[in-house]
């Protein structure tokens, strides 16, 4: 290829010409086809009207002509019919309309007492809660789908593992924490052990066998997970990054900076990518503070990343830790830094430079510990603990004040917290039997049991 | 699994992509999104017949291709900036400069060279995809290398001289 061409491809594939998804396009894209379906039916009416009248009038003329034996002409042979049916380019022809998005599936019910853990949704209605019920032999993991946005619910087939919740260890087995599905077909199930995949919407799980997987993001058709070869992880682990160009590729290794710690957190939105691997706050074993890694290229080169919550980056001699973080539409990072000292400030750390630098958003009140961070496209959400109760903290002034939206279980819980598009979040503490979600960008949040 | 699903889940997984393809294509964000949701919809519409015949996204693309081209000679050439970018701009580098020169090139030439360099389709692909024939994707694409070419050099020559005065 010559020179400009290699130019020009480079160009055109650099990451900065991505476009952020804003919202939800799928309930847009229904309306609009929904819209054309009527305008061809009403078009298809119109044409077979018209050519009803062009054969009475035709027959008419005939019958003045020949008398009443005569016959109309053939419906197909009005060339007024043949006008007005041609299809718009490039769709040749409209085919049944695709009939609308489906509500609540049928299934067997919810198990009773099942209690979530963590969550994924393929679209605004179609989603898949990862947890656990009673039951007389383990594994007791559960899977429930829904088909209306979490208006109902459903049980079913569930990945054979063990559950662990918060970081706890499920002894020896297949043990699964989180779930993920890339499409309506292909979902992923791990934990601190081997990768768990169904092709058929979670009817059937299949081990595949490999390192540990601790996070994997399905995105745009492609995979990304974060890796572990030790056994015994952790404490103190290292980490790789691994990639598949499609749902059902073949994974390969991604060459990145060196990433430690206990546990890890990826996040995906376009092209951009973090990994966070947490450190061990009390020492010991592991890594105290966390390991950053950048990509906006999806995954497929990366970049180490100071720790936005270490007292380098803060410029300040607070020791703080990262506990957790977000990434925003447009790529932005958000982290959430909580003081190592007992009852010191959480700040939120904000980068909009794929975390190259870090600006302070905010300060969240005294006395709450930082559980998560979701960022909405007019708002951070962050989950707290206040004196031993989940509460769901909103900012809309860049953190500088904070009001609270909603209050969740006690005990100091972790789950699931994130906005699928700029104005569409769920809320899920762990052990949870309710979820909260919002639509209209974290200003109000409507819990329903799953059960219910 | 229903149509309907199919299509969702298909828009799920590709719309990120297809936002991206539309925006090298156009050169401009709203028209991306405009592309993109015409093309779905005309998509959408037909959905099991699509899926019967072609790949959906080779589909949608072409589909895309097709709005582009077309909806350009209706269009006047401007544009509105809704908003302004947050983030700070990325100094010009020397990859930089070809994208504004490659807005300014005439749509068919365009959509030619986006296919053959940012798709990596081959010249019979692309001519698929327009519905040309390889000659037209071949003269089309030499054009259009040489008009980058011919603007890229004007450009350096621009710079020097003011570097010189």
């Amino acid at each position: 290829m010559e020179p400009l061409a290699e130019q020009l491809a480079r160009e055109l594939r650099d990451p900065r010409h991505s476009l952020p998804v804003t919202g939800d396009p799928l309930p847009g894209l229904l309306r609009g086809i929904h819209r054309r379906q009527r305008r061809q039916k009403v078009a298809v009416l119109t044409a077979a009207t018209l050519a009803v009248s062009a054969v009475s009038v035709g027959a008419l003329a005939l019958g003045t002509r020949s008398g009443p034996t005569s016959r109309p002409a053939p419906l197909a042979q009005s060339p007024s019919v043949q006008a007005n049916t041609a299809p718009p380019t490039p769709a040749p022809a409209a085919t049944a309309p695709p009939s609308a998005p489906a509500s609540a599936t049928a299934g067997p019910p919810v198990p009773a007492g099942f209690t979530g853990a963590d969550l994924t949704f393929v679209s605004a209605t179609r989603g898949w809660a990862l947890g656990t019920a009673p039951c007389r032999r383990e594994p007791c993991t559960s899977l429930l789908r829904t088909a209306d946005g979490g208006l109902t619910w459903n049980g079913g087939a569930a990945p054979l593992a063990l559950l662990a919740q918060n970081g706890s260890s499920c002894g020896s087995g297949p043990c699964v924490s989180a779930v993920r599905f890339g499409d309506a077909l292909h979902g992923y199930a791990f934990g601190n052990g081997p990768l768990l995949t169904t092709s058929d919407g979670g009817q059937h799980w299949t081990d595949v066998p490999g390192p540990s997987t601790t996070s994997l993001e399905p995105s745009g058709g492609d995979l990304l997970r974060v890796v572990t070869d030790q056994p015994g992880c952790p404490p103190g682990c290292t980490f790789s990054v691994q990639r598949a160009d499609t749902l059902t590729g073949t994974w390969s290794s991604v060459s990145t900076p060196t990433l430690n710690g206990d546990r890890t957190l990826l996040l995906r939105s376009g092209d951009a990518a973090y990994v966070l691997a947490f450190g061990n706050p009390a020492g010991g074993a592991g890594f105290t503070h966390a390991e950053v890694i950048a990509s906006v290229d999806r995954g497929r080169t990366w970049t180490a990343r100071i720790d936005p919550c270490s007292p380098a980056a803060q410029n300040s001699p607070t020791e703080s830790d990262a506990v957790s973080a977000a990434i925003g539409p447009a790529g932005s990072f958000a982290v959430l830094c909580q003081a190592r000292l007992s009852g010191g400030p959480v700040t939120v750390r904000v980068s909009h430079d794929f975390g190259a630098t870090y600006g302070v958003a905010g300060t969240l009140p005294a006395g709450v510990r930082g559980q998560q961070i979701a960022v909405s496209s007019s708002s951070l959400v962050v989950h707290v603990n206040v004196a031993g109760q989940s509460r769901l903290l909103r900012s809309t002034d860049s953190g500088r004040s904070w009001s609270q939206v909603a209050s969740g279980p006690v005990g100091d819980v972790g789950g699931f917290l994130a906005f699928s598009s700029g104005s569409l979040g769920r809320w899920l503490p762990t052990g949870s039997r309710t979820l909260w979600t919002t639509t209209d960008g974290g200003a109000t949040w409507t819990p329903r049991a799953f059960g219910l | 699994m229903e149509d309907s699903e199919q299509f969702s889940a298909f828009v799920t997984t590709r719309y990120s992509s297809l936002l991206r393809f539309g925006h090298v294509l156009s050169g401009n964000p709203d028209v991306a999104q405009d592309l993109v949701q015409d093309a779905l919809e005309r998509t959408g519409a037909a959905w099991s017949r699509v899926l019967r015949k072609d790949a959906p996204e080779a589909y949608v693309r072409r589909a895309m291709v097709n709005g582009f081209t077309s909806t350009w000679r209706r269009r006047r050439r401007e544009w509105l900036t809704g908003d302004v970018p947050d983030m700070a701009a990325t100094p010009v580098d020397a990859d930089d400069a070809l994208w504004p020169l490659l807005l300014a090139l005439p749509p068919r030439q365009r959509a030619v060279l986006v296919l053959r360099f940012y798709e990596d389709l081959s010249e019979s692909e692309t001519a698929r995809v327009l519905g040309v024939v390889p000659g037209t994707v071949k003269s089309q694409t030499s054009k259009g290398l040489a008009a980058l070419r011919t603007a890229l050099t004007r450009q350096q020559a621009n710079r020097e001289s003011t570097w010189n005065r």
